[in-house]
């Protein structure tokens, strides 16, 4: 293939990113799930008509899908391997693990934002998207990515403020 | 996840515009009452930065056509003139798992002395046999039209393990092989033949003292789903040192046709017994594709079924998004039109409250799909169970009927 230069030039710009956002997710293989993220972006980069800007929200969409089948994958492994699947939310103990990775104090406050609150702040924060990006890749519209930052934001500052004050 | 239990007081006290949001995730705020969580901002997203790169997959590296590979195994692993052969290999796309494990045990082999020997074996039996062939040098010990050379080389019997190979083995096998049998005579087919045999047994021996070792074995059994494969590749152990090979003949290879000279020293009980045990062989093989057959026709509906459920499920999901994202919009537009705190606040107590029924929404679709789910997903552990077993019980059979031969002889 003649685009080995440029696909170095990607997977050493943004595999880190890819990688962060996997781990922050939950994803128990990040640097698995990013190496199939590339495999995928590059499988389709003779298709690709954009900038680099499209290119990473095809990036983190890949990312994003990835992570809705390991997933779905874990919960099944759960529900197969306990037998009740309302012991055990997905993804488990892996997730609050890749949180940990994230430092302990970002770790907790992440922890009390929603799953959609916060899969916006990685990709605002770790990914670096903008909020046309964020919106492209998490398939919701641009009000709802500000409305979600808007609600993670406010929360994140109560918890550090509530913090604060039991210090 | 989020409790949403602030009192409307604290929510007033806290409450930060869009805009001040948006400057605090691009980490422009310069409010020193939101430093902790600018720094908090900060902190997550310099991440990246602190990150080490991930691992290139030998799968990945050969897509990109370049070696990424950053692996430290193959760092370990690979001397310097290894990469070469490594490099030769073609991207087989079709079975990237299975590849996958290939390649590392292939690196592991190639890492190994006997790996080495066998591969540098290789490549200069093909390139003095692909010159000898055509003309470029002459050999004295190899005869002029002699397919046999390149053939009795220790390679792998795995087809996809073949294709490790230097390009320049298949180019010399070619180049001996076809424009010169084809013009030859019956009777000096023969003859040929005849050599073959005689080359294959001076040949063979040597390296196979060497591969017999565990990682080489590893190295030609990388699939261990294969349970007569390796049943096979522990078969040499228990047989005598004379017939080193016998575990990696092709098994569709009749034992009639082995050369005299290997068979003198078996007894004819010895080879009806063989005789036997292969005809075992192929009978167990067949039963364990039926099987699996009858397993897969099982699951293929199943899985057509689970596929339409998770479709339902998106679809679901996108009606539920494009519901509450609507409601959620109008309320955020009204937010940025509103000057009055006490009118703020209220609306993101709306929106919050909107937030939270989006999600209870969305887990509601999930819940009614669920039930589903598990149930295909439980007749999927039975049928692979009962497959798993009923192929145990071919290969215990098989084991025994081997075993009772052996103890007649």
């Amino acid at each position: 293939m003649g685009h080995a230069p440029g696909f170095e030039w990607l997977w050493n710009r943004f595999s880190r990113q890819v990688s962060v956002f996997a781990a922050a997710q939950g994803s128990s293989d990040p640097g698995g799930i990013t190496n199939d993220v590339f495999l995928g972006a590059f499988g389709r980069v003779d298709t690709f008509f954009g900038n680099e800007d499209g290119f990473v929200s095809l990036l983190f969409s890949i990312a994003r899908n990835k992570l809705v089948d390991e997933h779905r994958r874990l919960r099944r492994q759960v529900q197969t391997s306990d037998g009740d699947p309302t012991d055990e939310p997905a993804g488990g103990d892996v997730e609050e693990d890749a949180l940990l990775s994230l430092g302990a104090e970002a770790a907790v406050l992440l922890e009390g934002l929603t799953d959609e609150q916060r899969e916006v702040l990685h990709l605002r924060l770790i990914a670096d998207l903008s909020i046309e990006q964020t919106a492209l890749v998490t398939g919701r519209s641009i009000n709802a990515v500000k409305a979600l930052q808007h609600r993670a934001t406010n929360s994140l500052r109560r918890t550090i403020s509530e913090e604060a004050v039991t210090k | 996840m989020n409790e949403h239990s602030d009192s409307w007081d604290e929510m007033h006290d806290n409450s930060l515009s869009p805009e001040e949001t948006e400057r605090l995730i691009s980490g422009t705020s310069d409010r020193p009452e939101l430093a902790d969580l600018a720094s908090l901002m900060a902190s997550v997203r310099a991440l990246p930065k602190a990150a080490d790169t991930p691992v290139v997959s030998p799968a990945l590296s050969e897509f990109v056509g370049v070696d990424l590979t950053s692996t430290p195994e193959h760092v370990v692993l690979l001397d310097a003139e290894v990469p070469e052969v490594m490099d030769v290999s073609t991207p087989q796309q079709a079975e990237p798992v299975r590849r996958n494990t290939m390649i590392g045990q292939l690196a592991a082999f190639v890492g190994t002395f006997g790996g080495k020997v066998a591969v540098c074996t290789t490549v200069a039996a093909a390139s003095v046999g692909g010159a000898h062939a055509t003309g470029a040098v002459d050999v004295p010990f190899l005869p002029d039209n002699d397919p046999v050379e390149v053939e009795t080389v220790d390679l792998p019997e795995d087809p996809d393990a073949l294709a490790f190979v230097d390009d320049e083995v298949d180019e010399a096998k070619d180049d001996i092989e076809k424009p010169e049998i084809d013009e030859l005579e019956d009777e000096d087919v023969e003859k040929f033949d005849e050599e073959e045999n005689d080359d294959k047994k001076g040949s063979e021996s040597p390296d196979s003292d060497e591969l017999e070792s565990k990682d080489e074995k590893d190295f030609f059994d990388p699939y261990p789903e294969h349970e007569l494969d390796e049943e096979k590749a522990e078969e040499p152990k228990e047989e005598p040192k004379a017939e080193p090979k016998k575990a990696e003949e092709p098994k569709a290879e009749p034992k009639k046709e082995e050369p005299k000279e290997e068979n003198g020293d078996k007894t004819e009980a010895q080879q009806a017994a063989e005789a036997l045990i292969g005809a075992l062989e192929e009978e167990v093989h067949a039963a364990k594709d039926a099987v699996r057959a009858e397993a897969t026709a099982l699951i293929n509906p199943l899985e057509q079924q689970r596929d339409g459920l998770l479709e339902e499920l998106t679809a679901a999901h996108l009606a539920i998004d494009d519901e509450w994202e609507g409601l959620i919009a109008s309320l955020i537009a009204d937010l940025e039109g509103t000057e009055g705190e006490v009118e703020r606040a209220a609306i993101e107590e709306q929106i919050g409250a909107a937030e939270e029924a989006w999600v209870a929404a969305r887990v509601a679709a999930e819940l009614e799909v669920d039930p589903r789910l598990n149930e295909i997903n439980e007749l999927f552990e039975v049928i692979e169970t009962e497959r798993d077993a009923e192929i145990d019980r071919l290969l215990n059979e098989f084991r025994e009927a081997v075993e009772e031969i052996r103890n007649s002889l």
